[in-house]
């Protein structure tokens, strides 16, 4: 059986990708995949990877470099450029149809002979990969009835009925229970075994040493290094992949936490595909410290939020808020209680885009007093607010501008004002500062900070490491939906986070 | 002076869109008419300012004219609204019609099983209660296809249009079962007998022609929605939700109960344009009462935006092109179907948001604001 | 109730009329179960059916061959099913306002036209029918059943076929069902959509051309009474399913056809004429009370993606 060989399959050199409003995502990464190996993409999010490999897989174009299979420069218009080279993606939020079987799904776009009977041709290929690598599929099954591990094997022969040489997984076991996990790299083995390619994207560090057998990291757009799995070991891949970062002193004054302003119990939430998100999460949150939450997006700190914030369901456990139980419940109840939530997804959820910037400062409260008498809106109530919050959080916009006009930063800066003018006794922030520039940033965290100075909670939650480090006095890394300890941030130094954003369990 | 335009360039904006609308369909209508071998000059003209020789009003050409034009206006500025107040929410509200009948039916019943002596108290309250038992009408009519949206995702625009549908059939059995005699149809129409003229709103006689008061509670209606809209609490709702249902949720709010308000609103504005047929004009049932008023509606909120002033000059336009409509075969040989025409290709160029924003791309870069 | 199946003149004509009233049911039904099936919802199902009808009269009228007529009505269906499906995929039209536009606009532009050609106002002239199919005679009593009924079952069934027996069908249900993961399979979902919209309006060109040639022979300003609306409702009772939409079209024609039979006052004591109008619409509502919630695609998806 062909094992590693040295000789270069598919090269992609100096890749560049700039987006049009002058995101650098990738800033010349040249990596090579050989044949018959397993190739680890490490990374945190944002770092890249998936970018490189969207353009791999013909979905985006890159804005530089070239991609060279078997020597020969190829340009890709679409997925189906790359299906005909024999490159294949499967994506980490699959791209099966729901309600249709295993079959069909595989079939789907497949030039294949016949009319009625056509589904047999290839379900008799899809069973021969099927049992040749032990893979357990009903083909017959509805991707909607499948479990998630089901639905990968699925997405799995599609790419291998189509004689793909390169698969390239893309976060592969972020939808996996970890048996299912298990499953999908003994299988990775086998494919390896049959000489295919195997691109393996993750930010999990244990699974990259244990399945690869080189590993690029990847960070901010570039290239770091790419490696022998057998040479290194997982503190040092954690020190590739998370780096140092020099970061505007954030000074913060000593101050003694108070009550419990924010309960956690035994959390257990479901995502929206209907894996466990949050496993058994437990902690609080008192007056006057930040409590971090750091990790890479994707591992359930969504879910959390949203179950704190009562825009998602608690399968499990309680949570409370200022001692009163608020499992449950809507966030017009969470609000009256004195939690103020800074919305991860800005323009999606924290503001009404059409509407104005007076109007968005009062979202969440306009049943109050202040802004209303029960039935009527008080119009000239509503235009002071704006003015003075316009003034003391220097947004730059009249009150009458809508929203959707506004830079990011400014629009964070009307989400900040609304939500901390409500006199809140529980922030929670989630990824505050992404797509922000470095005085929208700056501004944010010095907010936070003086909130946590007049003796509020705050909830932090964010993917930047250096941010949540700086600006929290406990900090919790989320992996995989469960908490990986609580310490302070001078216990942990980039190494030990690394690792523990990575899965490993650190004394 | 730039400040003012500054301040309402939204406004402004929308205004030429919606004019901009119009014109494309007076002109495509215009050019299909001319292709098929009619006038559109003559056929405008006779529209808006009638012909002497035909004797043929148009909408605005006489007193005739302005009287019918502004009696349809009435009704298709309520139910423009009640179309408005559910596109703000994001929600579609073809049920007009449906309650327009039911409330008008509604209306008659009232009107015609009670009576009160003439001139005193008990006949002002017998009149108003006939209108609230309309609109309470128009509202429950409304209540099913909301509640079927709210809890089972049905599609409100199909069970709004299949309940219009049983709304003419259910009233018309109603109407031939009880109060026409056994030997069929007679002349008039399917029409029920007179309610109690306690129940009858006068009309003013102006100029040799009727003009009814269906203008007041219109009026009122328009008021009441601006309000609300505008300047309440649920209307800054309504406008969350039709602009980010997340966010809305995001901010507290209850996004079903908004719906749900929208939906009844417009169901008891119909019920509300049914009362004023009855009451304030017809004094009956009369089957075939609405040409389509309810469906009217949908342009006319189209043409007007969110806005209330609009809803109102759009309302009197639609009103002008159907009533000017009915002048135009007398004097081009066109039939007075030519309103749909015009209406169609208005509404068309509506659905299209190209279009709409090639038309707002083009006069921002004409100079038509000052930046 | 029971004198009236048993009586055997009247059953026959509520048969045959039963029989002729679906037609057009069901093809607008299937039509736009395609259609449906590939993400899109005509909301203009009516304007298009009448707009047909017109064509169709007129061509039959002017070259004094149905089969002409035929043509014109098939071309004009598949055009504004074309126009429409583009302008809702191309650029991002609202549905429902552009078929409510459309639907005005084809009452407006019928009579219109109705009037330039025919002179009278309402209503055309006679126009040429095709042969029928089958005649019967029972006394004096002449039933026909007209071509159109093999054609639009074989049309069901072909649909249905193509629908969920062939990978064509897997195809365009995906792009229903998924768009984005028909894009990531390399298919192109506006084409797939361009096609069925085309298809779909065909088939509500047949439909119009029916219900003036054949079921009138005679242009009749807003011929097509509703029915547009009514094939949308026959997609949901037949769940989306042509085969079951026969035997549907079948009983909405059988309450179409009651309508009619009972206004003559045959049966006017028995069952109020309008009872048996209403049935189709209270049975939609009803069938949208169950299955509301089934997955549609009629908000357009937009461009699965724009290219980065």
């Amino acid at each position: 059986m062909p094992r590693l060989n040295s000789e270069t399959h598919i090269r992609m050199e100096d890749i560049q990708k700039v987006y049009p409003d002058g995101v650098k995502a990738l800033r010349g990464v040249t990596v090579d995949f050989r044949r018959g190996e397993v190739h680890g993409l490490l990374g945190e999010n944002g770092a890249g990877k998936s970018t490189l490999m969207r353009i791999l897989f013909g979905q985006i174009r890159q804005s530089g470099g070239r991609i060279l299979i078997d020597g020969s420069q190829v340009g890709f218009n679409s997925p189906k450029d790359a299906i005909a080279k024999r490159i294949g993606m499967v994506f980490q939020h699959f791209m099966l149809v729901p309600s249709f079987t295993g079959l069909e799904n595989i079939v789907l776009g497949l030039d294949v002979k016949g009319q009625s009977d056509f589904q047999n041709g290839v379900r008799g290929r899809a069973l021969d990969f099927a049992e040749r690598l032990g893979l357990k599929v009903d083909l017959d099954r509805v991707i909607e009835n499948m479990p998630m591990g089901e639905r990968q094997r699925i997405e799995i022969l599609k790419l291998l009925v189509r004689n793909v040489n390169l698969l390239i997984l893309d976060e592969p076991t972020s939808a996996l229970t970890p048996f299912e996990a298990d499953e999908l790299l003994k299988i990775m083995k086998k494919l390896r075994g049959d000489g295919k390619t195997i691109v393996f994207v993750t930010h999990k560090l244990k699974e990259a040493l244990s399945i690869c057998d080189r590993i690029t990291v990847v960070r901010r757009g570039l290239r770091i290094d790419t490696v022998y799995a057998k040479d290194v070991d997982l503190r040092a891949l954690a020190k590739m992949m998370v780096g140092k970062e020099m970061l505007p002193e954030v000074r913060k004054e000593v101050t003694i936490p108070g009550k419990v302003l924010l309960e956690v119990r035994a959390l257990s939430v479901r995502s929206d595909t209907g894996n466990e998100a949050v496993r058994n999460v437990t902690f609080e949150v008192r007056a006057g410290e930040v409590f971090g939450i750091a990790g890479v997006a994707g591992n359930g700190q969504k879910e959390l939020v949203e179950a704190i914030t009562g825009l998602r369901e608690v399968e499990k456990g309680e949570v409370f808020v200022n001692g009163v139980k608020t499992t449950n419940r809507p966030p017009k109840d969470v609000y009256d209680l004195g939690l103020a939530h800074v919305a991860e997804d800005r323009f999606g959820r924290a503001v009404v885009p059409t509407l104005s910037v007076k109007d968005n400062l009062i979202l969440g409260l306009q049943f109050k007093d202040q802004f209303s008498d029960g039935l009527l809106m008080k119009p000239s109530a509503v235009e002071e607010n704006a003015r003075t919050q316009i003034r003391d959080y220097s947004i730059m916009a009249t009150e009458d501008t809508p929203v959707k006009s506004l830079s990011g930063g400014n629009v964070q800066r009307v989400v900040i004002a609304r939500e901390f003018s409500k006199s809140p006794l529980l922030i929670v922030a989630s990824q505050p500062t992404t797509g922000l520039d470095i005085s929208a940033t700056e501004f944010v965290r010095n907010e936070l900070i003086k909130m946590r100075g007049k003796g509020k909670a705050v909830l932090l939650v964010s993917s930047e490491l250096d941010e949540v480090l700086a600006l929290s006095d406990r900090v919790a890394v989320m992996y995989e939906g469960e908490f990986m300890g609580v310490s302070r941030p001078e216990e942990l130094d980039n190494e030990k986070l690394g690792l523990l954003m990575g899965g490993v369990k650190v004394e | 002076m730039s400040d003012i335009l500054r301040r309402n360039r939204g406004r402004i904006l929308r205004t030429l869109e919606s004019a901009a609308i119009i014109a494309f369909g007076f002109v495509v209508s215009g050019a299909i008419m001319f292709a098929v071998g009619y006038d559109p000059i003559a056929a405008y003209s006779a529209m808006f300012f009638g012909n002497k020789e035909r004797g043929m009003q148009g909408a605005f050409g006489g007193i005739l004219g302005i009287s019918s034009t502004l009696r349809e206006a009435t009704f298709i500025i309520l139910t423009g609204l009640a179309a408005q107040m559910a596109f703000s929410a994001g929600v579609f509200n073809i049920g007009v019609e449906g309650a327009m009948y039911v409330g008008a039916f509604a209306s008659f019943l009232v009107g015609y099983l009670f009576d009160a002596p003439a001139g005193s108290i008990l006949s002002i309250v017998h009149a108003l209660v006939a209108i609230v038992a309309a609109m309470i009408a128009g509202l429950a009519w409304i209540y099913v296809p909301a509640f079927l949206k709210i809890k089972r995702g049905a599609n409100e625009v199909v069970t709004t249009i299949m309940l219009n549908y049983v709304a003419t059939y259910l009233t018309e059995l109603l109407v031939v079962k009880f109060f026409l005699p056994t030997t069929g149809v007679p002349p008039g129409g399917i029409i029920t007998p007179e309610i109690s003229p306690s129940a009858m709103i006068p009309q003013l006689e102006l100029f040799g022609a009727k003009f009814n008061l269906g203008i007041i509670p219109t009026a009122i209606a328009a008021v009441i929605v601006f309000i609300v809209v505008k300047r309440s609490v649920i209307g800054y709702s309504m406008r969350a939700v039709g602009a980010s249902p997340d966010a809305a949720k995001y901010g507290g709010i209850d996004v079903n109960k908004v719906i749900l308000f929208v939906m009844l609103a417009g169901g008891a504005m119909g019920g509300l344009a049914g009362a004023i047929d009855v009451q304030f004009t017809g004094y009956r049932f009369n089957q075939a009462f609405s040409p389509g008023y309810g469906s009217s509606g949908i342009p006319v909120a189209l043409i007007g935006r969110l806005d209330v002033v609009g809803v109102i000059l759009a309302g009197l336009f639609m009103s002008a092109l159907h009533i000017g409509a009915q002048s135009i075969q007398p004097v081009t040989g066109m039939p007075r179907e030519v309103s749909s025409l015009i209406e169609g290709v208005i509404v068309f160029s509506a659905a299209l948001p190209g279009a709409i924003d090639i038309i707002r791309t083009y006069l921002k870069r004409r100079g038509v604001k000052n930046e | 109730m029971s004198e009236i199946l048993v009586d055997p003149i009247i059953f026959v004509s509520l048969a045959f009329g039963a029989i002729r009233s679906m037609i057009p049911l069901l093809l607008g039904c299937v039509g736009e179960v395609t259609l449906e099936r590939s993400g899109l919802m005509n909301m203009g199902i009516e304007g298009i059916m009448l707009m047909s009808a017109f064509a169709s009269a007129y061509g039959s009228w002017t070259t004094g061959n149905p089969f002409v007529g035929l043509v014109y009505g098939a071309a004009v269906g598949a055009f504004f099913g074309l126009l429409y499906g583009y302008l809702c995929v191309k650029l991002r039209a609202n549905q429902v306002v552009l078929g409510l536009g459309l639907t005005t606009f084809s009452l407006g532009l019928t009579e219109l036209l109705s009037v330039a050609v025919w002179t009278t106002y309402g209503y055309g002239k006679s126009v040429p029918r095709f042969p029928a199919l089958l005649t019967l005679t029972f006394g004096n009593l002449v039933y026909e059943i007209s071509y159109f009924l093999p054609i639009s079952i074989a049309l069901a069934v072909g649909a249905y076929h193509l629908l969920y027996k062939t990978k064509y069908g897997l195809i365009i249900r995906s792009c229903g069902e998924n768009a984005l993961a028909a894009d990531a399979a390399g298919i192109n979902v506006p084409m797939v959509r361009y096609l069925t919209s085309a298809f779909s309006g065909m088939l509500f060109g047949l439909a119009g051309t029916y219900i003036a040639i054949d079921w009138n022979s005679i242009f009749i300003r807003a011929m097509t009474g509703g029915r547009g609306w009514v094939s949308i409702a026959l997609v949901i009772f037949s769940g989306w399913n042509p085969l079951t939409a026969i035997g549907g079209s079948l009983l909405f024609g059988f309450f179409d056809t009651l309508q009619y039979w009972v206004s003559a006052s045959l049966g006017a004591s028995l069952l109020p004429a309008q009872l048996p109008r209403m049935i189709p619409y209270l049975v939609t509502v009803i069938a949208l009370a169950i299955y509301g919630k089934r997955v549609r695609g009629p908000t357009e998806v937009g461009k699965p993606y724009v290219k980065e």
